[in-house]
């Protein structure tokens, strides 16, 4: 019922940057490339695999996203 | 006191209730519920304890699940040290998982905690030559019925108690702290990161046993039995019946 559209369009608000509206389009263009290809070359199914891979491997190396800006931390 | 009168008899019923059906039905739902039981103490401490969401958990309730089918179709392996390599193999996934994954709270880790989850159910489907694809394992040597309902309700309250001692253990404190103030907890000495990552293990590991006894009760296993819903189901069964509460699982297991 929508929900993976769902997921994957918070999944690329991720990527992008919560705080960055540039960087949530170019993440959006690049997420559905990377998917299309992966569906394309591999298999439609592999393309949640590798879409959701990538947000992980984003979420460790920039919790902030691509374009985002680094949050200060409030104690 | 009358707690713990409380939990006798519902012991003494859970231990007698065979006796008195003989209709498999009924123990096949009770089972269901010892098994949410036994994942819902493990996501107690996670989410009761340590304060960190989990939407990914049916992921590691399917690496349980499989892990054992695995053990026992392929390797010839007794029930036994199926549902061990389970544990073992779903905690050492629970740790990798957690040592991405909460570096990262709140929105984020829910994020990363589902990605997991569809993950885990994509790769289920993919590798046919290892999962079975989307038909999954089938035919896999089951105990009878009564057996494994001891069996399943033994490893529930083994789970309750487990908790409940680990919330009253110094572990359990630092969890708590943690949940409750991430600074504080990190002044007094307590790597808020290290304490989570083993909040996720255990839970972890809570989940591959309670898989592993699903494959053990269906006798049958498919991508189908671990998505994003079960994972829900798993958060809300919890909330329903309070979380950080020890005997909280118990009650929501039910509903």
């Amino acid at each position: 019922m929508g929900t993976i559209i769902g997921l994957k369009a918070f999944a690329v608000a991720i990527i992008g940057g919560l705080s960055s509206a540039p960087g949530i389009v170019v993440a959006g263009l690049g997420y559905g490339l990377v998917e299309s290809f992966t569906a394309g070359y591999v298999s439609t199914r592999a393309r949640e695999i590798v879409g959701f891979g990538l947000v992980i491997l984003v979420l460790v190396v920039r919790p902030w996203g691509l374009l985002g800006e680094k949050p200060s931390r409030r104690v | 006191m009358t707690d713990r009168l409380g939990w006798a008899a519902l012991a003494i019923a859970a231990a007698l209730i065979p006796f008195f059906t003989s209709n498999t039905y009924y123990l096949y739902v009770v089972i269901s519920v010892g098994l949410l039981t036994i994942v819902t103490a493990g996501l107690n401490v996670l989410v009761g304890f340590t304060g960190q969401t989990s939407l990914g958990h049916a992921g590691l309730y399917a690496f349980g699940a499989y892990t054992a089918a695995l053990c026992v179709t392929r390797a010839g392996t007794s029930e036994g040290v199926a549902i061990a390599a389970a544990v073992v193999v779903t905690s050492m996934v629970g740790a990798a998982v957690a040592a991405a994954a909460l570096r990262v709270s709140g929105p984020y880790l829910a994020m990363v905690t589902i990605a997991f989850g569809l993950i885990v159910e994509g790769v289920l489907i993919e590798w046919g030559s290892l999962t079975g694809g989307p038909g999954g394992i089938f035919n896999i040597p089951k105990p009878g019925l009564r057996t494994h309902y001891w069996t399943v309700m033994l490893t529930a309250a083994l789970a309750l108690w487990l908790t409940a001692n680990l919330r009253r253990s110094a572990w359990g404190r630092a969890c708590l702290a943690v949940k409750s103030s991430e600074v504080a907890a990190e002044s007094l000495g307590l790597s808020a990161y290290y304490v989570r990552i083993a909040a996720f293990t255990v839970s972890a590991a809570f989940a591959g046993a309670a898989g592993a006894l699903f494959t053990f009760l269906n006798g049958y296993i498919s991508p189908d039995s671990f998505t994003l819903q079960t994972s829900i189901l798993f958060l809300l069964a919890l909330l329903f019946g309070g979380s950080g509460a020890s005997r909280g699982p118990w009650r929501a297991a039910w509903r």
